[in-house]
């Protein structure tokens, strides 16, 4: 018994000592004996893959844009209008016309620009980045066997446009392998720094495409040497696991389902530096102070995986991540709230704290898609126009969102070139008597469907992300039912939901588009009819429009262009192929040890301009995190005189 | 004795035959093979994509075995050649494959998520066992006094929380306010215990509730048998009464709720691990869910059934070490 | 079959008969244990408890509101007709605000903006602004539901096979342990997984699934009773007096065995319930139309965290679900005490 109560006394002291709620190993030194600056912040879920020309989901991106340089990149101070500046590229591209109705973009890359360092180079040292890179990464994307979670909608947006591309892949197919030695016409190499791309009909987008990891350069030694085989016994990882490329950052190492460490590429050799102009605005924050100094700032980045918000937040609180909401959707509302005032602005609590807000409107239009193949809604207009006439989103946004999100009156979002905000679109402004009249004309008088005489049913697909999609799909059964309609949600996952709604397995569908460039051609790309299935899920075909959408296509940003999209939105209105639902507009929460962190609409976390102080961040979190051993001390008082009673009634008996 | 423990050895394997057949009936229904085809490889896969990436995973063989009424039944291979033969004889060699959604090895997947999982899950049964056992044993002590009725309803209390409002409590009270543990987070070596604290003591406190009124019971029953009655008759102190007889009887229900928590182990950590981003087998099973990974799934459910299926086998030898009157054959 | 039950499914006279049939089914067991000597001892031992007859009124209570839930009566709403069930029309009047109100408030949870609150709500209302009495009373019926239906499916099989397996041994024994070690040899949670993406989400698919994987437990835990009980000397002398083998089931296992029975089904029922919320956390409950505690309770994780604090949701969902797990388990105490054999001689 004395035994007992020593070891319990040891193990107890020795819980006390050991207390702390660091959640990191320990961190590394320098080389120089100074520890190394590290970022953290977390991620959703692990990447899906790493391989430049697939990637396409938001989590994955966020990590590789800091691995993969392209060509060009989105210069971090001027956002209105967004600006473009070289990255890889020497210069911006020089346009020409062909004869042909065509155009030729001609790309210089910069000289003496060094790949990481790796394995898969002779000699583990990375070697100069040519054209061949260039040339041989766009040849990837026309390859039909690279193995990829999500579909981007590259090839199908270049097959049209890169002359030969078609051939390429059609030929690859045939094959069962891509030959890499076949030469696509569009695409020529004029020497060790210069390509050009050969398009078939003017496209003024493809400079954004440029600034996106689809076009940055693969070394052909990765592709072969990470190919998932065993090699003398060792085996190889995929390279969608371990890319190699040529940006600031390299990735360290992977833990599945843990963390994700990127450290500061040694070949980078601080080429980039921090903008020394930029908008008015962020003059004024006084966001220029580290103009002019080499880039990155940040040795390490831990990208830690959370698949819950909850966690998430409290080691934001406890100061252990640097910022948080750079994953704006998938951080809970409800974290929100206990942050963010009803006002808009930060609570006091947070404030004392030195906890900076940001709050950034993402190129991203919402919306609920109906099946336009659908015998019921895909062909009655006038039963989509009156659902659409019918739903309230403000409410919704007040309830679920705290009123963050902008409501979507078209599918462009703002920042966008043709968006209005005093826009008004006639089948989204709330009108009950408007909606029950539209429901008569489609056949459906109150509600009820003449072949059975009861209330028309529908099949509505919602995402299943705990509770509150429980409440959100009761709203929203609530609104159409105000028409008669009743909806049978179904809550299923998001991955269910991508292949059904890409199968065309649906009636009515929740679903998003995030834009991939600041152009209204991307927006207006999803109700093309060439882009059916994988983009355009709801199968929408109208010629009339599409022969809009080619025109608006090569045209620059003009009133002309703004009167086609105005004719384009107005068919849209029409048609109804889309409820229009709300432009993605979140907050993201950075610590006062952090520096220029500032979200981008539509490139992702460029964390090479990203400084924390880290003396400071040791300070606060050494200051928040301070154990408080009253409380387990009086709990021990406490269970002990619990235990007296027993005690006594044990001699008793 | 020993002839015993090799029947019930052997007694094992149709048992693993009838969990694969049960398992593969289950995953194969649920979703069809084309459809994860499909969904893999994006892009528009032409037909011949989607069958080199069915043939590539197995999923073209015939289903059960190659008999003629099978939709892909091919003459030219023998009887045996179907995805549920190559599928028994993969996990048999514990070989999983690659998984559906990211084309990795299953096998180093596991093996990465064992130890965590061990980590949490190993402390936290002992533990419980430990706990459970003497409380119920202090309850049953003091039958009839404030502790049994106000340990009965602080039992009733517990049971009545569900998991995450203890994992969200404890995070928020041991992590948040009172800053001991950290609430996220994981690494290896000796490093670990200050990660693993925290997940231990909320599986031991879940657990207790049901395990301590269950026991109570069991205890409570074997008090009032004669035999109790007898050892006490012989003036034998309660003490000894308690902790030779009492719990010496006992232990039969008390090993088989034991064995039919230990599925649990692996699995019951799932939300835990989730919350406290502990890389271990639960986590990866939440994973699988979300992703709809049905290899994966498949290789966690056979799995925790091999870790089942032994732990029945130790139970069954136990009880006749236990308790000598009960014969199984 | 799913056209049928789509032609019938908001016929209230189906609906009615239904709730009825299962009113009958258990009223029926009822009856059948009350005609049992056992339970009729073990009935007198009950009703000189106070508590227990409290707890016994408490669970009659949610019982009765389950029926009420239950049943509807078709009224003409505008063209339509619709089905209110009893609860429905007792909060017809009930209006809704405009998001969360704290119970008796005069003004509704400000999130931009606060705006007068219409009528009383005694517990508040929810953020869709619908009155939370309302709904943790409908959610009383998806809880007797889950925890009875599952009972339902569970009970029978659980009972039959661990008695027959534990009593005769021999083949008998192989064939039912090997049905349940295989079943049970999957993971419950994965089972759990399987069955419900197989039969998708809903109410009596989950009691369906969740039934599946029940039953094994409580037939694992028969049996085990049953073999201790078959080596007893009061069992061997009946077998040797040549009492037939169906009476000494009835007479000696089926009362030394029954205290297992009520035993699971008390721990059960709130365990049930619980299993309800974490699988719609993994994203596959009930449906959205149908309103549980687990889909409140679950839902208050993120009201909990709001600033100021949403607790009224939180607290009558766990109210209600701790009340009826508490009257549960004392009842099931006290019958455990009354029909025990072993118990009643102290």
């Amino acid at each position: 018994m004395k035994h007992a109560t020593s070891i319990l006394l040891t193990s107890f002291l020795l819980f006390l000592s050991g207390c702390s709620n660091y959640p990191y190993p320990k961190v590394e030194l320098k080389a120089n004996g100074t520890p190394k600056t590290i970022w953290y912040q977390t991620l959703q879920e692990d990447p899906r893959s790493l391989d430049p020309q697939v990637t396409y989901d938001s989590v994955s991106q966020e990590v590789l844009f800091n691995i993969d340089e392209s060509l060009y990149q989105y210069h971090y101070l001027k956002r209105k209008p967004f600006v473009l500046i070289p990255a890889l590229g020497d210069g911006m591209p020089v346009r020409t016309r062909d004869a042909d109705g065509g155009e030729t973009y001609t790309l210089k890359i910069k000289k003496n620009i060094l790949f990481q360092n790796d394995p898969c180079f002779v000699g583990g040292r990375g070697r100069e980045v040519t054209s061949d890179d260039f040339i041989y990464a766009i040849k990837r994307i026309a390859d039909p066997f690279i193995k990829a979670p999500t579909s981007p909608p590259v090839y199908e947006t270049f097959a049209e446009l890169i002359m030969g591309f078609t051939d390429f892949y059609k030929i690859a197919q045939q094959a069962g392998k891509a030959n890499y030695s076949k030469p696509v016409l569009g695409l020529e190499k004029v020497d060790r720094y210069t390509f050009k791309i050969h398009l078939k009909k003017v496209y003024p987008q493809l400079k954004y495409w440029l600034a996106m990891p689809f076009f940055s350069p693969v070394p052909i030694e990765a592709i072969t040497y990470y190919d998932g085989q065993l090699h003398d016994g060792e085996r190889h990882e995929q390279f969608m696991f371990h890319p190699v490329g040529a940006g600031a950052y390299r990735l360290k190492s992977w833990e599945r389902n843990q963390r994700l460490i990127l450290v500061r590429n040694e070949n980078y050799n601080r080429r980039d530096h921090y903008p020394t102009d930029g908008d008015q605005i962020y003059r004024k924050q006084g966001l220029l102070k580290d103009a002019g100094k080499p880039l990155p700032f940040v040795d390490e980045a831990y990208f830690t995986i959370t698949r819950e918000a909850i966690p998430m937040w409290t080691l934001f609180r406890q100061g252990y991540i640097d910022a948080i909401g750079h994953m704006g959707k998938r951080l809970g509302t409800e974290n929100m709230a206990m942050a963010v005032a009803s006002d808009g602005n930060l609570s006091p609590e947070f404030e004392k704290a030195g906890v900076r807000l940001d709050k950034i409107t993402k190129l991203s239009t919402d919306y609920i898609a109906f099946n336009m193949r659908d015998p019921i809604v895909g062909k009655n207009k006038k039963l989509r126009q009156a659902m659409s006439t019918v739903y309230n989103f403000d409410r919704f946004n007040d309830y679920f969102f705290f009123g963050t999100k902008v409501k979507a009156q078209t599918p462009v979002p703002p920042g966008i070139f043709s968006y209005d905000p005093n826009y008004q679109n006639p089948f989204r402004t709330q009108d009950l008597v408007k909606a029950k009249q539209l429901m008569k004309e489609a056949g459906y008088e109150d509600g009820i469907d003449p072949k059975t005489g009861k209330p028309l049913a529908l099949d509505f697909l919602y995402i299943a992300k705990g509770a509150e999609s429980q409440r959100e799909g009761q709203y929203i059964t609530d609104q159409f039912r105000k028409i008669g309609i009743n909806l049978n949600v179904k809550l299923i996952t998001w991955s269910e939901m991508q292949t059904s709604v890409k199968q065309g397995r649906y009636q009515i569908s929740r679903y998003g588009w995030v834009g991939d460039y600041p152009d209204p051609e991307n927006f207006f790309f999803v109700f093309y009819s060439k882009s059916s299935g994988d983009t355009n899920i709801t199968r929408y075909a109208n010629p009339e429009f599409d022969k809009l959408f080619v025109q608006m296509q090569s045209m620059e940003d003009t009133p002309e262009r703004l009167a086609v999209i105005n004719k384009m939105r107005d068919i849209l209105n029409e048609d109804c192929p889309w409820l229009y639902t709300f432009h993605e507009a979140f907050y993201a929460m950075n610590q006062g040890w952090t520096e220029h962190v500032l979200l981008h609409p539509v490139s992702y976390d460029m964390l090479k301009y990203y400084k924390v102080d880290p003396i400071l961040r040791a300070k606060k979190q050494a200051e928040w995190n301070q154990p408080n051993y009253i409380f387990l001390i009086a709990f021990a008082g406490l269970l002990s005189v619990a235990i007296v009673p027993l005690v006594l009634l044990r001699r008793k008996s | 004795m020993l002839l015993y423990i090799v029947r019930r050895v052997l007694y094992t394997l149709p048992i693993i035959f009838g969990v694969m057949l049960l398992t593969f009936i289950l995953f194969f229904t649920v979703a069809s093979p084309e459809n994860i085809a499909k969904r893999q490889l994006g892009k528009n896969p032409t037909p011949e994509l989607v069958q080199n990436w069915l043939h590539n995973h197995g999923y073209d063989k015939p289903q059960l075995l190659n008999l003629p009424f099978d939709a892909k039944y091919d003459p030219k291979q023998p009887w045996y050649y179907s995805q549920f033969t190559s599928h028994m004889q993969a996990t048999l060699l514990f070989q999983f494959g690659i998984s559906d959604t990211t084309g990795e090895d299953i096998g180093t997947r596991l093996a990465q998520g064992a130890l965590p999982s061990a980590l949490i899950t190993l402390p936290a049964f002992v533990a419980t066992l430990l706990i459970t056992v003497s409380l119920s044993l202090g309850i049953a002590f003091y039958r009839g006094s404030y502790l049994d009725w106000g340990g009965t309803f602080i039992c009733i209390v517990l049971m009545s929380a569900p998991i995450m409002g203890y994992i969200i409590a404890g995070q928020w009270l041991l992590g948040l306010v009172l800053r001991y543990f950290p609430v996220f987070g994981f690494a290896s070596g000796f490093d670990s215990l200050r990660f693993v604290l925290l997940p231990v003591l909320i599986g031991v406190i879940v657990a207790l509730g049901d395990s301590v009124r269950f026991y109570r019971t069991i205890m409570l029953d074997e008090i009032g048998q004669d035999y109790t009655r007898t050892a006490r008759a012989k003036g034998l102190s309660e003490q000894i009464v308690l902790f030779k007889h009492v719990l010496k009887n006992a232990l039969i229900p008390i090993l088989t709720k034991v064995v039919a928590d230990l599925p649990l182990l692996i699995l019951g950590s799932l939300l835990l691990e989730n919350f406290f981003g502990i890389p271990g087998l639960g986590n990866l099973t939440i994973v699988a869910i979300t992703e709809l990974d049905f290899s994966l799934l498949r290789a966690l459910v056979f799995l925790g059934s091999i870790l089942y299926i032994i732990g029945l086998l130790l139970t069954d030898i136990s009880y006749t070490l236990v308790d000598p009157r009960v014969r199984l054959d | 079959m799913q056209m049928l039950w789509d032609q019938f499914s908001d016929n209230a006279l189906f609906i009615n008969g239904l709730t009825l049939l299962v009113a009958a089914f258990f009223g029926t067991i009822i009856l059948f244990l009350s005609k049992q000597e056992f339970m009729q001892e073990a009935w007198r031992r009950l009703r000189q408890n106070t508590s227990t007859m409290i707890c016994l009124g408490i669970i009659g209570v949610y019982v009765a509101i389950a029926f009420a839930d239950s049943v509807v009566i078709p009224i003409k709403d505008g063209v339509a007709i619709r089905n209110y069930t009893l609860i429905d029309l007792a909060f017809k009047n009930s209006p809704e605000e405009e998001g969360y109100s704290a119970p008796f408030a005069k003004q509704t949870y400000k999130l931009r903006g606060a705006k007068p609150v219409v009528g009383v709500h005694l517990l508040g209302t929810n953020v869709l602004g619908k009155d939370v009495l309302r709904e943790t009373l409908k959610a009383s019926r998806t809880a007797i539901i889950v925890g009875g239906l599952t009972c339902m499916i569970a009970i029978p099989i659980g009972l039959v096979l661990g008695i027959l397996a534990g009593f005769f041994g021999g083949w008998v024994d192989d064939a039912v342990q090997y049905t349940y070690s295989v079943v049970y040899s999957i993971p419950e949670i994965l089972l759990l997984v399987a069955l419900l993406l197989v039969l998708g989400p809903g109410l009596p698919q989950l009691c369906l699934a969740l039934g599946a994987a029940t039953w094994v437990n409580l037939c694992r835990q028969i049996r085990a009773e049953t073999i201790k009980h078959r080596d007893r000397d009061y069992v061997l002398a009946a077998r040797s007096l040549g009492v037939p083998t169906t009476q000494i089931i009835f007479r000696h296992i089926l009362p030394n065995v029954m205290h297992i029975v009520v035993i699971m089904f008390t721990l059960r029922f709130s365990s049930l319930i619980l299993s309800e919320s974490i699988l719609s956390y993994i994203g596959i409950g009930v449906g959205v139309d149908t309103a549980s505690w687990g889909q409140m309770i679950n839902g208050a994780r993120t009201e909990l965290a709001r600033e100021p604090i949403v607790w009224w949701v939180f607290l009558s969902a766990s109210g209600a679900l701790f009340v009826l797990v508490l009257a549960f388990n004392v009842f099931g105490d006290a019958v455990r005490d009354a029909l025990d054999p072993k118990l009643r001689t102290r």
